[in-house]
């Protein structure tokens, strides 16, 4: 759908600045509809058959953001965006909105999440919609079409509307720690009963540790907060600019007061950067080691559980270098890919390979 | 004067529009535009006279792409199809009847002795066999006793060699609706009719009916776009779309030739209907009739 040329821009202006007010409420929008004279969207000398193109691509561009990823407010603009565009469509009859089959659930979700938070504006013109009868429920979220065509434009959105979502989190949920659990007790329950001992199962048997889910369930809190401490770092680095944040640290590793502390911050960062390449496999040599020893052959990953050992062993004064080195490094993640950087810090402040066995004795 | 223009769109859309008026003398909407529109639209919100021909709430709508049986060199990256909307609930049959194509039409033989005697009788009427094949079963039209199964070879010669296609079966058409048939959208289909002409089907949407639809079944299927083919005319008049086609003429300029029934009968019989100078002619069907 390369479609109307420019328009997207201009929707994603539009959320954008909608996104900026950080509010839901319709009067807002409204305004910000006005004052960019969004109506006249559809203006221009045009055919019935143009006219009915256009408004389809319009409509089918704005409903992209309506569903997810997009932030609760993007989605929430859609939603405004899409009644404006509806209502200001000069088809007669007016072009209608298509909703696929698979993504009706998610919007009656949504529905119910407005009503839940008492978004009432909202869901009154998702109702609204409704009632206009200006959806179409279909199979395909796009209507097919079948052309060869010379070059396929790939689509880009806007990043930076979309909901980052938590792997991690959706995987580990409260439903699968209790199954988790009980399967756990279950097959604790079975070792019992085939060992001798009835009451307690066999030395022998003991192949997993018994606070495997408790230990997950950390795992998971634990990562839970590094990603929001995370992605406040990612604002905080992205509002500013670069030079504003060279500023400030330097006037941060000033206030330390002495050279040294600055040359020990250069000599970190060299060191958090650096072993990017190494660490792959390093990661996979001590997950071998790990699991070739009984016991621990939970998976307990081995940088996630020596995270909360860094924060009391550390100084005071390595602070602001510590938050340099971790904006530096966010700025250098935020291109790549939301992942898995903490490898990185931690092997840092080890400042050396030491095996991982006697790391998590410390 | 632009105070509105701050919209990309509209920008582009205004140099759009001076160009226009630049370069274009008369504004209006080309032939073919107002046929797709006219095709697009002329059903649009249409309801029944009768109440019991109104399509009730909750119907499926099928978008059908039939596309055309021959498919040219020059249409390689863009093959011409009509589009067709059916309801769920109605018959393949009912698709089947819908489905205009020339070979349809045909008239077989040679008349340029008789052609009075032309017979009234075109091929549909001699050859009534036509099968939809949809997900390894095909759905053969058995509605006249002179039907044949056209289906049966196939399944033979798949079954003969092993070929690699299991659970081929063929059912009969008027027995099946829409709604019957487990169907993928956008996957390639087959209608196959007077033996060897075979039609590909896609269907690319299924939606429920609306209120702004046309809700009058008896209208359904209902044929959306078409293409706007061009018809071979008359080589004598250049006005009038052949009606005939003549080898081995000897009156004619070229071999071979076309000629409307009126400039067909003035050329190549006197007064009295007796054939003059030698020639073979055969009925002609063009494909741009359903204009």
């Amino acid at each position: 759908m390369s479609a109307v040329p420019g328009l997207r821009e201009d929707c994603e202006e539009l959320l954008g600045a909608f996104l900026q007010a950080d509010t839901v409420r319709f009067e807002r929008f409204a305004e910000l509809w006005r004052e960019r004279r969004f109506h006249t969207i559809f203006y221009g000398k045009m055919r019935a058959l143009q006219r009915k193109k256009l408004t389809e691509k319009t409509l089918d561009l704005a409903q992209q953001y309506f569903l997810p990823p997009y932030y609760f407010q993007i989605r929430v603009g859609a939603l405004y965006l899409l009644y404006g565009l509806y209502n200001a469509q000069r088809c007669q009859p007016k072009q209608k909105i298509r909703i696929a089959l698979k993504d009706w659930p998610e919007i009656q979700r949504f529905h119910l999440d407005l009503l839940d938070c008492q978004h009432y504006d909202a869901a009154y013109i998702l109702r609204k919609l409704r009632l206009a009868r200006a959806f179409h429920f279909t199979a395909m979220p796009k209507l097919l079409t079948y052309r060869s065509k010379k070059k396929i434009e790939e689509e880009h959105f806007k990043e930076e509307f979309r909901d980052p979502c938590n792997r991690v989190n959706n995987l580990i949920t409260n439903d699968i720690l209790e199954e988790l659990m009980n399967i756990h007790n279950h097959y604790q329950k079975m070792k019992c009963v085939i060992s001798a001992d009835k009451s307690q199962p066999d030395k022998a048997l003991s192949l997993i540790k018994d606070d495997f889910v408790v230990n997950l369930k950390d795992l998971a809190l634990e990562h839970q907060e590094w990603h929001q401490n995370r992605l406040k770092l990612l604002q905080s680095v992205t509002e500013t600019d670069e030079a504003e944040d060279r500023k400030k640290e330097e006037a941060l590793l000033k206030s330390e007061g002495s050279e040294r502390a600055g040359a020990l911050a250069r000599i970190k960062y060299r060191s958090y950067t650096a072993p990017v390449e190494v660490s792959k496999s390093r990661r996979h040599r001590q997950v071998q080691f790990e699991s070739s020893e009984p016991g621990s052959s939970c998976g307990k990953s081995p940088s996630r559980s020596k995270k909360p050992s860094r924060g009391p062993q550390t100084p005071r004064r390595r602070g602001s270098s510590e938050v340099r080195g971790e904006m530096q490094l966010a700025k250098e993640t935020v291109t790549q890919h939301i992942g898995m950087p903490i490898i990185i810090e931690e092997d840092s402040d080890g400042g050396e390979l030491s095996p991982p066995k006697s790391r998590r004795r410390r | 004067m632009n105070f509105f223009l701050v919209f990309l769109p509209l920008r582009i859309r205004k140099k759009a529009l001076e160009r226009r008026e630049e370069t274009i003398i008369v504004d209006r909407a080309c032939r073919q535009e107002t046929l797709t529109y006219e095709m697009e639209s002329h059903a649009t919100g249409k309801r029944p006279d009768n109440t019991t021909d109104l399509i009730e709430e909750g119907e499926l709508l099928l978008t059908l792409n039939i596309f055309y049986p021959v498919i040219f060199q020059k249409h390689k990256d863009h093959k011409p199809y009509q589009t067709v909307l059916v309801l769920g609930s109605q018959k393949l049959t009912e698709l089947r009847d819908s489905i205009s194509c020339v070979s349809d039409l045909q008239i077989g033989g040679e008349f340029s002795s008789q052609p009075d005697q032309a017979p009234e009788h075109i091929s549909k009427d001699h050859y009534k066999s036509a099968f939809f094949y949809f997900e390894g079963i095909f759905y053969n039209d058995k509605r006249y006793p002179e039907c044949r199964d056209l289906s049966r070879t196939i399944i033979e010669w798949s079954e003969s060699h092993d070929r690699g296609y299991e659970n081929l079966r063929s059912v009969k058409m008027e027995d099946y609706v829409f709604n019957d048939l487990s169907l993928k959208i956008g996957f390639p289909y087959l209608y196959c009719h007077q033996g060897d002409c075979e039609h590909i089907i896609i269907i690319t949407d299924i939606r429920l009916i609306h209120h702004d639809d046309c809700l009058d079944r008896n209208l359904y299927p209902l044929l959306v776009k078409k293409h706007w083919l061009c018809t071979r005319k008359c080589f004598v008049c250049k006005m009038y779309t052949a009606r005939w086609v003549t080898n081995r003429d000897s009156l004619a300029p070229g071999d071979p030739c076309f000629f409307c029934d009126v400039c067909f009968r003035m050329l190549h019989y006197d007064a009295e209907g007796n054939k003059l100078g030698e020639f073979l002619a055969y009925p002609y069907v063009d494909p741009g009739i359903f204009n």
